[in-house]
């Protein structure tokens, strides 16, 4: 079954913001986790982690679940396929990916900003665990661009499942 | 008689995609396991960040 031209164009802008609002926010709370490493001023520091807990509550993950679930519906009902396609399935991988690092990190995250709350982050035993969120914020960035990459390129390559469905 | 089609072979930049993925994700698991960065450490439930050691190590211990 395929979708309208219509649909199909609505379905297509909803995914593109929803991806693209991913990667801003993501690139924001790279921003927040830099500052959070090397900001020397303790309410900065307090500041930042409260911060970082909202965005990646409130703005993250539901725009990568979103990103997720409207790319998968997108792709089902298009020629693309889900499984048609090397860099559709591609994408699918790395954005998977992205979901479980994120709410593996999310504990971390969350018990960072309440120790903010509580003023008893201890700067210096906690720099691994600010690094950790920082590059963990990076590479994700670095995964989501590498997914952007894949649906603006579409390098070739088809399935051996697409070869089958024609 | 049937003619054997030869099956398109793998673009090269799938197997580059692989490859790295299976890199990446190997040294995810192996700092993980070894370099105290797993997601059990991790808590959630507040407190101070010195406190995670001890939480891990009770629920560890039962």
């Amino acid at each position: 079954m395929m979708m309208g031209a219509a649909l199909r164009r609505l379905v297509l802008t909803t995914h593109v913001a929803t991806s693209v609002g991913l990667l801003g926010a993501v690139a924001s709370f790279l921003a927040l986790a830099l500052t959070g490493l090397f900001a020397q001023r303790m309410p900065t520091i307090e500041a930042v982690y409260i911060a970082m807990d909202i965005i990646a509550r409130l703005v993250i993950v539901p725009l990568a679940f979103a990103a997720l679930l409207i790319g998968v519906v997108q792709s089902w009902y298009t020629p693309w396929g889900l499984f048609r396609h090397y860099w559709v399935i591609a994408k699918l991988v790395l954005t998977l990916l992205v979901i479980i690092i994120l709410l593996m990190q999310l504990g971390s995250i969350a018990a960072m900003a309440q120790a903010a709350a509580d003023r008893t982050i201890d700067a210096d035993g906690s720099f691994q665990r600010r690094l950790s969120l920082a590059v963990h914020a990076g590479a994700g960035l670095i995964v989501l661009l590498v997914s952007a990459v894949l649906s603006i390129y579409k390098p070739r390559g088809v399935t051996r499942y697409g070869r089958a469905r024609g | 008689m049937a003619i054997k089609q030869n099956p398109e072979p793998m673009p090269r930049w799938v197997k580059l995609f692989i490859a790295i993925l299976a890199i990446a994700v190997t040294v995810v698991v192996l700092l993980a396991l070894f370099g105290g960065h797993g997601p059990w450490q991790h808590t959630s439930d507040g407190g101070s960040i010195e406190l995670s050691a001890g939480r891990l190590s009770s629920t560890s211990s039962g």
